[in-house]
């Protein structure tokens, strides 16, 4: 059989091997450990006017999300360790599902942090309106310092536009994905979340 | 070692496959290149398709969000739905191309 096209031959082989030697390479290396520390904000916890958990998703049942759940539970051990006296969840409702502000309030009521300590934004849906919002919050309340919780990366788009504000961030990071982690699994996932999140920089920058 | 277990399975079936392959199906080691050509191209041709789906979509719901306000989040572009269905475009187009030659 005649090869009419080996260019596009030669670039799909290349393309594939070097997708099979990066998983290769991902899996079984500490490249995406490496890779995910450039792109994380170190944590930074000291006290500060209130805690910022910022949202992640919220289940149609009102289950919270797992990364909702984690940085909301961090916000509140923050609370409870005394770092702050006020606690801000955030989070809008999502095609139909109850308010992930909501659910949290719920939760941290059940866990002993009492009403007036807690703040909600219910209704942004991206990081730039959910910084808007809750520093608008917080001025009124007169708070300039927070500790800031969301995942790791999300923090390096996250902090900066809450200094913008006024604010001083204190971040703290609440990870599903330990940034050390050495199974090779868990390496592919954590790659493929810094390359997501490497990839939404490069759109919030363009879109600035 | 555990961490290694698995592809030391996948290197060992490989083996067991290939040899029954070539007693039973006499089969050739040329027919083994072309078999992990053809693998590799469809990979590629897989992750190009993903990659022109990604771009593709970020742009639409940019342009969705700018000119209805409507928000849809980037995020749905990375979701297991995403990799299968794209595989699954990837599969087609691979084998029409193969088909055309």
């Amino acid at each position: 059989m005649v090869d009419r096209h080996p260019r596009i031959h030669t670039l799909l082989r290349t393309v594939g091997l070097l997708t099979v030697i990066s998983v290769l390479v991902t899996a079984y290396t500490p490249l995406p450990n490496l890779f995910a520390r450039a792109l994380a904000v170190p944590a930074q916890v000291q006290p500060a006017d209130a805690i910022v958990v910022l949202g992640a998703g919220v289940h149609r049942d009102g289950t919270l999300g797992e990364v909702s759940l984690r940085r909301a539970v961090t916000g509140m051990v923050l609370y409870h360790r005394g770092l702050a006296p006020l606690i801000v969840f955030s989070g809008p409702s999502y095609e139909g599902s109850p308010i992930e502000a909501e659910a949290r309030a719920a939760l941290a009521r059940q866990l002993r942090i009492p009403e007036k300590a807690i703040l909600v934004e219910t209704r942004a849906q991206t990081t730039t309106e959910e910084t808007a919002n809750i520093a608008a919050q917080l001025r009124q309340r007169g708070a300039k310092r927070i500790l800031l919780v969301t995942g790791s990366f999300h923090l390096a788009r996250a902090a900066p536009r809450f200094q913008k504000e006024g604010l001083t961030v204190y971040p703290v990071a609440a990870d599903d994905i330990p940034l050390d982690t050495d199974g090779p699994e868990r390496r592919l996932e954590l790659m493929w979340v810094s390359l997501r999140e490497a990839l939404a920089r490069w759109v919030y920058r363009a879109g600035e | 070692m555990d961490k290694l277990y698995v592809i030391a399975l996948i290197v060992a079936t490989c083996v067991l496959f290939y040899v029954v392959a070539q007693r039973r199906l006499r089969l050739q080691r040329g027919d083994l290149i072309q078999a992990v050509y053809r693998a590799l191209e469809f990979i590629g041709c897989w992750v190009l398709v993903y990659i022109g789906n990604v771009v593709l979509g970020i742009l639409l719901i940019m342009l969705i969000r700018r000119l209805t306000g409507f928000f849809i989040s980037l995020y749905i572009l990375d979701g297991l739905i995403m990799s299968l269905f794209t595989a699954f475009q990837a599969l087609v187009l691979y084998h029409l191309w193969l088909a055309k030659r």
